[in-house]
């Protein structure tokens, strides 16, 4: 009985020991951390980076209210930048949840692999948060412009981007991606752009367009338009809308997309490689701007017609704009021709971007209308 | 009280040995994508000496691996062998301490001292080797649904992550880098299972240790093939540059907004594996040391050697680059105990099985 | 009250037949070696004072001298303690016929004694013995000694009588559906509640008597063709081995003969209930029956027991599943909530997702202590209210419970001293463990054990506190059958009655309780298939 007394004692004593003496290691309460929203770097005056860091802050009791407020520190590294920041809030900033970075163009052009190095290294930061270049000229205005709402303006913009499948006017895809990207032969990526502008006097974000990335280098942008094509021929789409260039009848049609699918197939004729990327999409009628009756008799085949026409040009078109302009395969056809092809692909990958430029790139759109939406006719207006 | 498994708990324990720690480190990634075949090469591999393994159990049955050693070897080469062995065992669990501690510093704690997580891992070792192997095996029993519950739940919560054309293109560099790949897995884990030969002696029949010996390795093969997979299919062909990717692939989860950041169900399962593993190997050294010096009980050394495998693992490596330049050189230092001593042993117990067992009689 | 009669002359029975088997030295003749010297005498006088001795200044032995009408030579008397006969049955079956009866035809046999026994006491419980202790034993058991002048022998007659708590649900295992019942102190009653469900001849009784000073009587119950009987004979040994003062309830023997002595957890079951007791028997199970204790100890008992309500058995199986799968998932988590939750907010906030952590953060505003503190002091604090509540009056622990609520919760969040969700998490926890009030011990001090884990190593320590909880449990055993026997096995037979309830007529084996490992094999063979 004493000697298992003497062993309670004793693990009593070994345990509150350690108790007391380790209590703070990685031990910290939720309110002493300074939670980081969005993440904004820009080149730094002094130093070679300014990071600029959305912090909510939080007012306790019974109405929650959260107010954001923005830090800029300068760093020689972002770890550095970011460790000064204790210096002007007291708290320890905290990563985990961060939504978004930033990236000037200024930054992205000098390459960005310092910066997202530190997010896939470090355990706080995660990998699964989405990266942007700033179309303005720095980051930092973007976190430190006018939210829509009272909300974070980082956690507006995540849902901006999560909802961005049914918009289809920037490409979605996070540091993970881009990381994965960089490590192949290809080595390109399309990040989303934004901006902020004054509308009605209002600042307010806006998602729209891509930035190209060869390596970890920006290139530059791509509008809306062109983002929706690079998406259609990368099988990326999964909503969205089209609208008619011009007039078909008397009025615009505009299509909404309910599914699409891209396969690329690769035919390769000894050292002469084509692509075939074949779209296929079903849509529905869904806003007609006009009177015209598209829906009677031939008028489905004819806007069909009409519609595939017109991605297939304007495809083509922009395929021939980024292989003449930007000589980056943004599209991911070495990346198809390595997996579908890698015998092929051996022989060409050291001069893939050569290849690239030459590649000859045909791309058949198959449209389907499946309905009207609502409507089984256009408006029609008296006369 | 002779302890004794039945074949279900046999398993349990031998499939979590198994999993070990390659469920969260990963097989064969130095096959890129291709990991997955060579995690079944590995497989297919370790099938024929598992069976010599589960040969040498029930020709000697009751008898754990340093006493056979000693039987058929004779009494020097028996008691280096076993020496050896007893090496062998106590690397093996201080590795898988180390892993464990290595993991937690990396993606969980980094503030935290490892050999806090190496001592508490350890702790928990000793305890349970202190309990017996009977219940080691019902605590296998008790976590191998749970285990399994979670990585299936993962397995299906996965799925939205998953990219397909990742798998493509296959033998893009040869077979060879997959074959070579593929003995890496089968020395680390699949033949790493020599240890249980140390603790199957309480096996109730001779049948048993095929059965529990094949039954593991499919179901453990079966799960680290799956999770090679899956892995390949999230990640792509840089599940090469990640320490612990099925730690990155349940990060990468996320279920609405509210189901997301799983990763800690992953380090529950790896926890519960590695307990398993290092407790075995504690187990067979404290037995071996037991035998080896013929003392009445192995519980008596049981805390001397843990706590000396815990400081063993916290100094073993610098940092978690030799751990992974470490595997390499793994895979070759481990021939002789899984592959030559096991086969010298069967062959001459085969011939001798008659003398040998008329001495031991 | 013929009902009492009934209970008294089973009990009797089968208190005889136990006499003749029991070989050895029980307790209670040890105790008494001190009065060996003294032997009875023929004298009735020399009796009587050898008896005022032993219990002199006892003024609640009652002596009552009485002479037969007919033959004025039977002098005779009776010793009873005041209370603890019945009076009437006294004056009726004793008193009365040794006064009326001519005794004087049979002065002609030799043994005057012998006859009254045979002839006269119209008693069913009548024994002659020769020994002072014998007559000393029986006194302080409540039984009435007769002495007959000229006789060295005294009469044993059993007419206890004392007041009884009558036959009502135990309040602290109520049901919905199924029979109403519940033991009571008296040992005697509690068999007859037994006995009426089981109709067989295999049931059997074996009695003991515990406590140096109590003579407690403990009877040992089973059925004889499914007990293991390697479980039984380890049982008896343990009883044997007993050497305490006094057993006022069951649960001094309940802490005695249990496996792991310094476990949280119960090795030994117990149950007020005659249905749940005859359920457990059926199965193979032994019970103990305490005089003195409306609590029935069952053996062995395995983990999943706890989880196990009679009303299971009674109710559609579907429902019966589901009600035990909330039984366990709350005593689960009952124990682990504050960890997990302590573990996550201070250790691992990324897991949470991203509007929480601002509520969590929000709420932790302004508050001064530290979580894992504040949860310490307020499961202590509800623990000192669950502990006052039920030790108070009624009416009293009404007001504590205000007090509690009102004071501890409300006002301590408005004043800033703990975070709100601290304080839920603490009820929840609180009202989860009251749940499954038999695992209160290791629930208490476990979820203390796994704060301090979580609060020191997060949910890794969590993780480390609940395996080696689990390694703890799987190395325990009861009478020799695993503690966690069932809890891996769903489908085999001994899972079909653990986190399930399988349908009656799927379940055609008993658990394989009797027949575990390290036992030596003796399985209820031809009584496997119902």
């Amino acid at each position: 009985m004493k000697k298992t007394i003497k062993i309670a004692l004793l693990i009593l004593l070994i345990s509150l020991t350690s108790f007391f003496s380790v209590g703070c290691w990685n031990y910290r309460e939720i309110d002493e951390m300074a939670i980081v929203s969005g993440i904004a770097v820009d080149k730094g005056i002094n130093k070679k980076y300014l990071v600029t860091l959305e912090i909510v802050e939080l007012t306790g009791g019974t109405d929650i209210k959260q107010l954001p407020r923005t830090v800029s520190t300068e760093g020689d590294s972002m770890f550095d930048a970011v460790r000064n920041e204790i210096a002007f809030i007291g708290k320890k900033a905290y990563f985990s949840h961060a939504k978004l970075v930033i990236v000037s163009q200024e930054v992205a052009r000098e390459g960005i692999v310092k910066v997202i190095d530190w997010f896939s290294r470090d355990t706080e930061t995660r990998e699964n948060i989405y990266l942007l270049v700033s179309k303005n000229e720095t980051a930092k205005e973007i976190l430190e412009g006018k939210q829509i709402t009272n909300e974070v303006l980082s956690f507006q913009l995540d849902k901006m981007l999560q909802n961005q499948e049914s918009l289809e006017k920037a490409p979605s895809g996070d540091i993970r991606d881009f990381i994965n990207n960089l490590s192949t032969e290809w080595a390109c990526h399309v990040v989303p752009a934004i901006s902020i502008e004054n509308v009605n006097g209002e600042r307010r974000p806006e998602i729209m367009g891509a930035a190209i990335f060869r390596t970890d280098k920006f290139l530059g942008f791509l509008d809306a338009l062109d983002t929706q094509t690079m998406l259609f021929i990368q099988n990326k789409v999964r909503g969205g809308v089209i609208y008619s260039e011009e007039k078909i009848g008397d009025s615009y049609a505009i299509l909404e997309i309910f599914k699409s699918k891209t396969k690329i197939n690769p035919v390769i004729d000894v050292n002469n490689i084509t692509m075939e990327v074949n779209i296929n999409i079903t849509a529905a009628l869904d806003e007609v701007d006009g009177t015209a009756n598209l829906l009677e008799g031939e008028g489905p085949k004819k806007l069909e017609q009409y519609f595939e026409d017109m991605l297939n040009n304007r495809a083509a078109k922009f395929v021939k704009e980024i292989q003449t302009k930007y000589g980056t395969d943004i599209f991911g056809f070495g990346e198809k021709l390595y997996e579908d092809e890698s015998g092929f692909w051996k022989r060409i990958r050291n001069n893939w971007d050569e290849e690239f430029e030459n590649l000859k790139v045909k791309v058949n759109t198959n449209i389907k209308i499946k309905n009207s939406a609502q409507l089984a006719k256009s408006l029609e207006m008296g006369d | 009280m002779v302890e004794k498994l039945n074949d279900k708990e046999a398993i349990c324990i031998s499939t979590l040995f198994i999993m070990g720690s390659s469920l969260i480190m990963g097989i064969s990634g130095e096959a890129k994508n291709d990991a997955w075949l060579s995690a079944i090469i590995g497989i297919l591999f370790s099938v024929p000496i598992i069976l010599i393994y589960s040969r040498i159990v029930s020709l000697f049955q009751g008898k754990d691996l340093f006493e056979i050693l000693e039987m058929v070897f004779g009494k020097y080469i028996g008691k280096f062998t076993a020496l050896l062995y007893i090496g062998y065992a106590f690397l093996l669990g201080a590795l898988v301490i180390r892993n464990f501690g290595e993991f937690v510093d990396t993606v969980g704690m980094p503030e935290t001292p490892m050999f806090v997580m190496n001592l508490c891992m350890g702790l928990v070792c000793i305890i349970a080797v202190r309990l017996g192997v009977e219940t080691i095996g019902r605590t296998c029993a008790y976590f191998i649904p749970i285990v399994f519950a979670v990585l299936v739940f993962i397995q299906i919560l996965v799925i939205p992550q998953i990219n397909l054309s990742y798998i493509k293109p296959m033998l893009y560099n040869g077979f060879l880098p997959v074959l070579e790949a593929g003995y890496f897995a089968f020395t680390f884990p699949f033949a790493e299972t020599v240890i249980l030969i140390s603790v199957f002696f309480t096996l109730k029949t001779k049948k048993s240790a095929r059965k529990v010996y094949l039954w593991g390795l499919s179901l453990a093969g079966l799960t680290i093939t799956v999770l090679t997979i899956r892995n390949v299919l999230v990640l792509g062909k840089s599940i090469e540059i990640y320490y612990f990717p099925s730690y990155i692939v349940a990060s990468d989860i996320s279920v609405g907004n509210i189901l997301q950041r799983l990763e800690v169900s992953v380090v529950f399962v790896f926890i519960v594996a590695a307990f398993v593993k290092a407790s075995i190997c504690l187990f067979a050294v404290c037995r071996g040391v037991q035998k080896l010096f013929n003392l009445s009980d192995y519980k008596s050394v049981t805390i001397q050697l843990g706590l000396l495998m815990i400081y063993f693992s916290y100094t073993i490596f610098h940092s978690i680059m030799d751990m992974r330049d470490w595997i390499e050189v793994y895979s070759y230092f481990a021939i002789p105990f899984q592959i030559l001593i096991p086969i010298v042993l069967w062959i001459i117990a085969e011939i001798r099985k008659d003398v040998i067992m008329n001495i031991s009689s | 009250m013929p009902g009492s009669m009934v209970i008294i002359k089973l009990g009797d029975c089968m208190f005889g037949k136990d006499k003749k088997k029991k070989s050895g030295i029980t307790n209670s003749e040890k105790s008494s070696n001190a009065n060996k010297t003294k032997e009875l005498g023929k004298s009735i006088e020399d009796n009587i004072d050898l008896v005022n001795s032993i219990f002199s200044n006892d003024e609640t032995l009652i002596v009552r001298r009485f002479q037969n009408k007919f033959l004025k030579t039977a002098k005779c008397c009776i010793f009873y303690f005041e209370g603890m006969i019945d009076y009437e049955v006294v004056n009726e079956s004793v008193i009365k016929p040794v006064l009326d009866n001519n005794l004087s035809q049979y002065i002609s046999d030799n043994n005057l004694l012998e006859e009254l026994q045979n002839k006269v006491l119209a008693n069913n419980y009548v024994r002659a013995k020769k020994n002072i202790n014998n007559v000393v034993d029986a006194l302080v058991r409540g039984e009435t000694v007769f002495f007959l002048d000229g006789y060295d022998e005294a009469l044993i007659i059993k007419i206890n009588g004392w007041k009884k708590r009558a036959v009502s649900e135990p309040e602290s295992e109520r049901v919905v559906r199924g029979p109403r019942e519940g033991f009571i102190e008296s040992v005697e009653t509690n068999l007859v509640l037994i006995r009426r469900r089981i109709k067989t001849p295999e049931f059997k009784t074996k009695f003991r008597e515990i406590g140096e000073r109590t003579r407690t009587k403990v009877c040992i119950c089973y059925i004889d063709d499914i007990v293991s009987k390697s479980i039984l004979s380890e049982l008896e040994r343990r009883l044997d081995e007993i050497n305490i003062d006094g057993i006022l309830d069951s649960g001094y023997i309940q802490e005695l003969i249990r496996d792991e002595p310094f476990s949280f957890f119960e090795t030994v079951g117990y149950s007020e209930r005659p249905d749940v007791v005859v359920s457990r028997l059926l199965e193979g199970r032994i019970a103990i029956i305490v005089d003195g204790s409306p609590a029935v100890l069952t053996v062995p008992f395995i983990l999943l027991e706890h989880a196990q309500s009679n009303e299971d058995y009674y109710n559609n199986y579907i429902l019966a599943t589901f009600n035990r799968l909330i039984r366990t998932t709350a005593t689960i988590s009952s124990m682990t909530i504050p960890a997990v939750y302590l573990a996550v907010v201070t250790y691992h906030q990324e897991m949470l997702p991203t509007p929480v952590l601002l509520s969590l953060s929000a709420s932790r505003q302004g508050v001064p202590f530290p979580t894992s503190l504040s949860f310490f002091i307020m499961l202590l604090i509800f623990d000192v209210l669950r502990e006052t509540g039920a030790r108070m009056p009624l009416s009293t622990g009404q007001a504590i419970n205000i007090v509690g609520a009102l004071v501890l919760g409300e006002a301590a969040i408005n004043a800033k001293l703990v975070s709100a969700p601290v304080v839920v998490i603490t009820a929840l926890s609180g009202i989860l463990t009251l749940l499954n009030s038999r695992l209160l011990t290791p629930i208490i001090f476990l979820r203390f054990f796994l704060l301090l884990a979580a609060s020191v190593l997060g949910l890794y320590g969590v993780i480390f506190g609940f395996m080696i909880i689990i390694l703890h449990l799987a190395s325990m055993r009861s009478f020799g059958v695993p503690y966690l026997l069932g809890v891996t096995r769903i489908m085999h037979h001994d899972g079909q009655d653990a986190w399930i309830r399988a349908p009656w007529w799927t379940m055609t084996l008993r658990p394989k309780i009797i027949a575990a490992r390290n036992l030596v094999r003796e399985t209820v063979g031809k009584n496997r298939r119902r």
